[in-house]
Parts: C-alpha cells; sequence; structure tokens
C-alpha cells in the first residue's frame, strides 16, 4: 500500500492506463511541456511523447470536438479542462454531440473530460466552479466525483476504460490536502457506485467529493459531542447515482441531510431528496435537508468565501437540528 | 306533559350553523331515544342526529334544507308515553322543557313552574354560552331583567361569572323575557338553557306574581352528549393537531399501535414530536410489558385549598363571612396548584430606565393625541421582554411530563388588576408587534377588562406572563408563576435613586426587575441571564425609534 495525495492518485492512474492502453491519450492546455496548471501530468509528456500529450490551443470547443471525434473512430482520448469553469465554452461539444453519439449512431463514445472543480481556494467566480448538475441533467453522459485517492484512481481508471463520455471531478483544493493509501496492485472503481465511509443509525448524511471529509469531521464531532451517530454515503459516482444504497441507509436512519459544495438551487441533491420523498417516504422520519453554497456567485475574498461555503460547522448545525427533530 | 328540546347540535369548534337535511320522523311519530330523528349537514360533517329521549314527536320546527345555528331549538320531543299530538297543534307557551329520564311506565309528569302568560309568539332559548374551551358551567350572577321586561336584541340580559371571565351575556333576540329558569347564584351547565325570550308581534306578557325561585329543575336535554358519541363515531380518529412522520405512522401501522395510544406516547423531538426512537421505545416496552398503562398513571394531585388542620373559631358578629365568588376561588385555586406544580426560584435586577423616562417623557403627548390614550411604562417592559425571549426561547415554554414544550408565539399575558381580583388579558403573537403595537394592545385589553368585556380567548394561551408589584409604588415583588408557563417578571416602582456611574453618583430613574421561574427547567444561570437581557433591552432603549 502506498499512502499517496489524491492528485498523484490521478496521475498514477492515467500513466498505469496509458501504460496498458496505447488507445489512451491526454490533450488540453499546458498539459505537455508545462505538466498541466495543476502538474497533473507532468513528466508524461517525456514519457509517453508529443502524440500521446497534446498541448493543444486555448481552446475548449476544439479540445472536446477533437476529443470526440478521436473516441468515435476507437482512440480513448483524455481531454484535461484547465480550469472547471472553462468547459462552459466547450459545452455544446458535450451535451450535443459527445452526449447523443450513442444514441444517434450506435457507436460508443469513450473519452474522459477531467475538470479541476470547486472553490475553498481563494479562486473567485472563474476558477471555482461545480458544474456536475449541468452535465447531470444531460443524458448520455456519466459524472464521477471521487473524494479520497484510492476512489481518484480507481475512478479514473473505470472512466477511461467506459465506452461512454464520462465526466472526471477532480477538486483542486483535494488535490494536495487529502492523503490515502492506494494498493500497489492494479484495481478499479466500478462507476455507479457509492461507497458507505462511515456507519451509523441517526442520520445520513450524502455526499461527494470535498464535502465527504467535513461530513466525516462532523460525524465525529456530534457522536463525540452529542451522542448522534451519521451514516457518511460517498456517492462517488453522481451519474448513475447508486440509488439502491442511498435508500438502504435512509431506510436505516430515517432522516437525511445531503450535501453538496455546488450551490443549492438546481444542484444535484435536490434530484436526490426528491427520490428518497418518492422511494422512502414512509421510512423518513424528518424533512430531507439540503446543505450547500448560497446561490451566488463564488466570492473571491477569503471572509466572504468561507461565509458562501458550506463547511464542518455547518454541517455540525444541521446534524444537530435533525437529530433534535 | 314534558317536551325535550331538540337543538341543533355543534359539530365542530368552527361550526355556527347546520342545515337540516333530513327529518326522519315526522310530527306525532313515535320515536325511541337515541332513534335517528333528523340528518344534519355541516360544513365539516354530516351526521345522523339521535332523539335525545324517547317519545313522540311534538313539533319540527323547521323545514327540511333550512340552516340554522347551532344551539337553536330544532324540534321538541314529548316524553309523556300518552301524549297524542296533532300536525299543527301550536305548542302552549311557555314551557319548561324536562329530559329527566323517562321510562315508559312513567306516568307523565307536569312541570309546575311559575308561568307567566304569554299570549302568543315564538320562544327563543337562552343558553348558558361556552366562555372558552375548556369551561363546563358558569354562574349567573345578575339578571338585567325580570319576567315580562321587553328586551331589545344584543341588549345585556344578564351577567355570568366563569373559571375564566366574567361576562354579560346579550339577548339573542328581541322580545319579551318569558322565562328566568335559575335564579341568581346558580351555577349551570353550559348550553343549559336558562331563560326564553317570546319574539314575534303582539306578544303580551303578563308578570307573574313572584319571580321563578327556586328555578324548577329544568335541564336541557342531553342531546348534546349523545350527539358527541354520535360524532366519534362517524369520525376516524383525528391525531390531536401533533404531526407524525411518514415513518412513525409506518412504524405506528405495522407495530398495531393505535392512532389513541400513539397519541398517549410522549415525544421527545421538536415541538413534543414523537420521533423514531420514542415510538420503537414505546412498542418495546408494550412488547415487554413495561409500558405503564394509561390506568397505572399516578392521577394527579388536586390542588384545592388546602384545609387548616384545627378549625378555625371564631365569634358570631365579631367577623364578616364572605364568600369567595368565582374569580376569588379561581385565584386560590390557580396559586395553589401553581405552587404545586412549580419549583419556584427567583431572581431580583436593577435597571436604569432614566433613557425610557426621557424617551416617554418626549413623546407622550404627542402619543396620547395620537393614540387618544396615555403611554405607560408597561409596553415598554413588554417590548424588553419580548426581545428577550426571542434571544431565549426557553424562557417562553412549558412543561409536559419530561417534555419541555418550547413554543414560537410569543404570548404576553399582563397582569391586570380588577375591584375584586386580578385578570390575566393575554397580547398575542406580541413578537409581531412593535413598541405603539403592544401599547395599543395593551390599553384596549386593560380597559376591557376593567369593564369585564373581555373574550375567553382573550383571557388564554399566555406563554409569558409580566405583573406589576410597583403598580402602589412598591419596590418589588415575588410573584407566581402563572400555570402552565415557566416565567413570571414583575416590575417594581420607578424610582429616583443615587447611583454610582463611573465611580460618580448620579440621579437616576431606576426600577427593580424581579422574576419567579421555574427551576424544573430554568435554572439560575438562563433565568439570571435572560433577566440581563431585559435590563439590557431596557438601558440600551432607542430612542430614535418611533412610538
Amino acid at each position: 500500500m502506498a499512502h499517496i495525495t489524491y492528485i498523484e492518485a490521478i496521475s498514477q492512474g492515467l500513466w498505469e492506463e496509458m501504460e496498458r492502453d496505447s488507445s489512451v491519450f491526454l490533450l488540453g492546455e499546458d498539459i505537455g511541456l508545462f505538466g498541466g496548471a495543476f502538474k497533473v501530468t507532468k513528466g508524461f509528456l517525456q514519457h509517453f511523447g508529443e502524440d500521446r500529450v497534446i498541448d493543444t490551443v486555448l481552446a475548449e470547443t476544439a479540445i472536446l470536438g477533437a476529443a470526440t471525434g478521436a473516441a468515435v473512430v476507437g482512440m480513448r482520448p483524455v481531454a484535461e479542462m484547465q480550469f472547471a469553469d472553462f468547459v462552459t465554452t466547450g459545452f455544446s461539444q458535450l451535451v450535443n454531440n459527445s452526449a447523443s453519439i450513442h444514441y444517434r449512431w450506435h457507436l460508443p463514445c469513450p473519452m474522459v473530460v477531467r475538470l479541476p472543480s470547486g472553490a475553498g481556494i481563494h479562486g473567485g467566480p472563474f476558477h471555482s466552479r461545480n458544474p456536475e448538475a449541468w452535465f447531470f441533467h444531460q443524458p448520455g453522459l456519466k459524472i464521477v466525483a471521487p473524494a479520497t485517492p484510492y476512489d481518484a484512481k480507481g475512478l479514473i481508471k473505470a472512466a477511461i476504460r467506459d465506452s461512454n463520455p464520462v465526466v472526471y471531478l477532480e477538486h483542486k483544493r483535494l488535490y494536495r490536502h487529502i492523503k490515502g493509501e492506494v494498493p500497489d496492485t492494479e484495481y478499479i472503481v466500478e462507476i455507479g457506485k457509492g461507497d458507505i465511509k462511515r456507519s451509523g443509525n441517526d442520520v445520513s448524511i450524502i455526499t461527494y467529493g470535498s464535502m465527504v471529509h467535513m461530513a466525516l469531521e462532523a460525524a465525529d464531532v456530534v457522536q463525540n459531542e452529542y451522542g448522534i451517530s451519521v451514516e457518511v454515503i460517498d456517492l462517488r459516482s453522481l451519474m448513475p447515482l447508486d440509488t439502491e444504497l442511498i435508500f438502504q441507509s435512509v431506510r436505516k436512519t430515517g432522516k437525511v441531510l445531503i450535501a453538496h459544495e455546488d450551490n443549492i438551487t438546481g444542484g444535484i441533491g435536490g434530484e436526490i431528496a426528491a427520490l428518497i420523498s418518492d422511494q422512502c417516504f414512509q421510512y423518513l422520519d424528518a424533512p430531507v435537508k439540503r446543505i450547500g453554497a448560497i446561490d451566488t456567485p463564488t466570492p473571491y475574498c477569503p471572509t466572504l468565501e468561507e461565509f458562501f461555503l458550506p463547511n464542518t460547522k455547518k454541517v455540525i448545525a444541521a446534524l444537530q437540528e435533525l437529530a433534535a427533530f | 306533559m314534558a317536551l325535550v328540546d331538540v337543538i341543533m347540535p355543534q359539530m365542530g369548534e368552527s361550526i355556527a350553523e347546520g342545515t337540516i337535511s333530513k327529518w326522519h320522523k315526522k310530527v306525532g311519530d313515535k320515536i325511541a331515544k337515541d332513534e335517528t330523528l333528523l340528518e344534519i349537514s355541516t360544513d365539516k360533517v354530516d351526521s345522523e342526529i339521535p332523539a335525545p329521549a324517547a317519545g313522540v314527536v311534538a313539533e319540527l320546527l323547521f323545514q327540511e334544507t333550512t340552516t340554522v345555528g347551532v344551539n337553536t331549538v330544532i324540534a321538541r320531543i314529548n316524553t309523556d308515553v300518552n301524549a297524542t299530538v296533532s300536525a299543527v297543534a301550536p305548542l302552549p307557551l311557555p314551557v319548561a322543557s324536562k329530559a329527566a329520564p323517562v321510562t315508559e311506565s312513567t306516568p307523565a309528569v307536569a312541570v309546575s313552574a311559575p308561568q307567566p302568560s304569554v299570549s302568543s309568539g315564538t320562544l327563543v332559548d337562552v343558553i348558558m354560552p361556552q366562555m372558552g374551551e375548556s369551561i363546563a358551567e358558569g354562574t349567573i350572577t345578575k339578571w338585567h331583567k325580570k319576567i315580562g321586561d321587553k328586551i331589545a336584541k344584543d341588549e345585556t340580559l344578564l351577567e355570568i361569572s366563569t373559571d375564566k371571565v366574567d361576562s354579560e351575556i346579550p339577548a339573542p333576540a328581541a322580545g319579551v323575557l318569558a322565562e328566568i329558569l335559575f335564579p341568581e347564584q346558580t351555577t349551570v351547565g353550559v348550553n343549559t338553557v336558562i331563560a326564553k325570550i317570546a319574539t314575534g308581534a303582539g306578544v303580551i306578557v303578563s308578570a307573574p306574581e313572584t319571580a321563578p325561585n327556586p328555578a324548577p329543575t329544568v335541564e336541557t336535554v342531553s342531546a348534546q352528549q349523545s350527539i358527541t358519541v354520535t360524532q366519534q363515531v362517524i369520525h376516524e380518529p383525528v391525531p390531536g393537531g401533533r404531526f407524525y412522520s411518514p415513518l412513525v405512522l409506518n412504524i405506528a401501522r405495522t407495530e398495531g399501535v393505535s392512532m389513541s395510544e400513539l397519541e398517549s406516547i410522549p415525544g421527545t423531538g421538536s415541538n413534543g414530536r414523537v420521533s423514531k426512537n420514542d415510538i420503537l421505545t414505546y412498542v418495546r416496552e408494550k412488547k415487554s410489558g413495561t409500558l405503564a398503562s394509561p390506568s397505572q398513571k399516578i392521577a394527579p394531585p388536586s390542588y384545592s385549598s388546602p384545609k387548616p388542620a384545627a378549625p378555625i373559631t371564631y365569634t358570631a358578629g365579631r367577623v364578616d363571612l364572605i364568600k369567595m365568588d368565582t374569580m376569588r376561588k379561581a385565584i386560590a385555586e390557580h396559586m395553589v396548584r401553581s405552587k404545586h406544580t412549580s419549583a419556584h426560584v427567583g431572581s431580583l435586577s436593577e435597571a436604569d430606565l432614566t433613557t425610557i423616562v426621557k424617551f416617554r417623557e418626549k413623546n407622550k403627548a404627542a402619543f396620547e393625541k395620537r393614540e387618544g390614550f396615555n403611554l405607560t411604562y408597561t409596553p415598554f417592559f413588554l417590548d424588553a421582554v419580548v426581545k428577550a425571549i426571542k434571544d431565549f426561547p426557553m424562557l417562553n415554554s412549558s412543561v409536559d411530563g419530561d417534555t419541555i414544550i418550547v413554543r414560537k408565539d410569543i404570548n404576553l399575558g399582563v397582569a391586570v388588576a380588577l375591584e375584586n381580583g386580578l385578570i390575566v388579558p393575554v397580547i398575542k403573537n406580541a413578537e409581531q408587534k412593535n413598541l405603539a403595537g403592544i401599547a395599543r394592545s395593551l390599553n384596549d385589553l386593560a380597559n376591557r377588562a376593567r369593564s369585564k368585556k373581555l373574550m375567553p380567548d382573550e383571557v388564554t394561551g399566555g406563554t409569558f406572563t409580566v405583573t406589576n408589584p410597583g403598580g402602589y409604588g412598591n419596590l418589588y415583588g415575588f410573584p407566581i408563576i402563572n400555570q402552565p408557563q415557566v416565567a413570571i417578571l414583575g416590575v417594581g416602582a420607578i424610582k429616583k435613586r443615587p447611583v454610582v456611574i463611573d465611580d460618580a453618583i448620579a440621579i437616576r430613574s431606576m426600577v427593580y426587575i424581579s422574576m419567579s421561574y421555574d427551576h424544573r427547567i430554568i435554572d439560575g444561570a438562563l433565568g439570571g441571564m435572560f433577566m440581563q437581557k431585559v435590563v439590557y433591552y431596557l438601558e440600551n432603549f432607542d430612542v430614535m425609534q418611533a412610538v
């Protein structure tokens, strides 16, 4: 077992897949010579050569269009958006073209779009997006959002091997803050499977990405200080959702907090809440609660950003409220 | 002959009238007790109304599809087994209705009341009104009219006194007072017919020689009771306004816990909600037989005024014997019960009221000119209390067994001294009122308290009480909690005193604030913090606000 950072886990996964399958190649802005804005692909150009590690023009629509074309003719491209925020300029390629290839042509479209996403790094409105809800709404795409090095590596490998376009959300703040055990042997994490990160009886937190860590911290605090037993479900995959795991947990605890860093309104927490009330109504002992960022652009000012984002304290308060209901 | 009135029942608290949809009997028909006499339809339910007594239908006073007010007499049953009634026979008037249990073999009993004679017209019953949800009876304190007097609709006919309020009862119709069925100082159940007014043109009344005293044993009909029973059969049990989560209802269904059992389970969730754990604990205890059945529960102790150990002796002529009136008895019972219920603890604090005194001086003339009444200090205290309750909502609560009911509405009771007692009208939702709004509500309630014009709803539902031991110049008092509240705050007299401010002696307008609170749930720390907040809001009064 190696103890590595979240960003190292992504790099390892990419590297291993490129070693394993020559149809896998990378493209993106500054990913080659520069090694990527966050150095995920540092050293890749030197090892795999410029045919497989392509520095592109500064044009997301070109990157995603090229990736889609390559996928259609049998390659397995992994496109990096320098910041998830910039995927918007390539939006049409992804939602109109990539997402509908299989529907229209009965062809696989095995491509991965890596989105360095998330706030909490004082990146301001253009470098802090959590864009999952846009893609969640688009049939034909898969979405994964790992929270740990283990899941980051297992999911990047699964995404590369998948026959569908996969949006891979990697949280920038986790890159170097989170370390974890990763097996030395080959493994993948199946897309569509969530994970019980902590087992509990009183309240379920359904979450993913960076919020998994706040949920776990909050669960520790409320267990120790108030005796509230919290179950933390890490979705890992947002599309498809592991609904069975969610429902199992809700049936056990009867109280649910859905937590995501993306802002509340129109966030995927709303969809999860609707599924729960539809499928688990008679198991609910409290209203389904959501926690997320407030509905504004991400503030640059650290104080305002802290106010804007959900955090461990806010999760604790929500858990107390639910437990007391 | 003995006639039993059938009245339009009140099929729900907010129901004021009902429509007669079908008569099952016609005049002259025999009817057994509890046999369906008619069907009615109201805003909430349709219902079959059973006969309150066995007998022969003597009168049907309204046609089908007629809508009549609740408590209106809609039919009369002659309980005299030998009665023969012709369909058109006008009812001999006036007649006291009688509802003594009648068996088939009972000979007809003529009710012998001193009867004034009224030549024609219809009789309208005056009933003892229900002056509040929990009020079962009222005492007739004064008849304003005597038999034969003319009376206008809504003119005061009598005064009554109940556990909660004293009230003047207006005449339900214009006419002539035909019968007074109970003398003054009689206590009768609510909805009992207490008088009858003859209405209609050409009513001629000859007053009887003497007032009907004592009143004949007249009781209205048990129709109300039997109908209540019927109603319960018709309805699904209603979960008493308590919220149950889907999960709790689901567990109740799976485990065979009835709705009434569910209602008996103490809830530990917010607002006393029964949580998953509560019902699971209940089910577990029920299965293991450790559950206390309702009959095993300890009966609440009675809190009547304790009898002295030795009889009190006195020499006749050397004492005055004063019979306690209803209000005095109610106060006595309530105060003793409160002391038995709550663990009273007290704190005393003082506030510098100089800012408020100056503010009031500056604004009172304009205020009185605009509002038509004097701006007193009490609203300032109430305003500060409301703000402090918002900071410490636990002070605005009740204790129910091992559950604390923290209330979100702040309904402030304010003790108002009356000539022979006191009453505590309630400013509902004081948290939604500003200072002027509180002043207006207080002025209105206090005025009507003194003129006995309060409605029952206005003296109930309080969540916190403020009283004014300073009203007669005293510095402070030690009030008793107004159950089921948990705290009562007493405001002393505002006096100028020398006080030390920053090592200088200044003359300031000072007031002592005392509070009695229930140590079962409010410890000294919380009580103290709350009082300091009251002091804070008084001393930091915003003089820029409009009043």
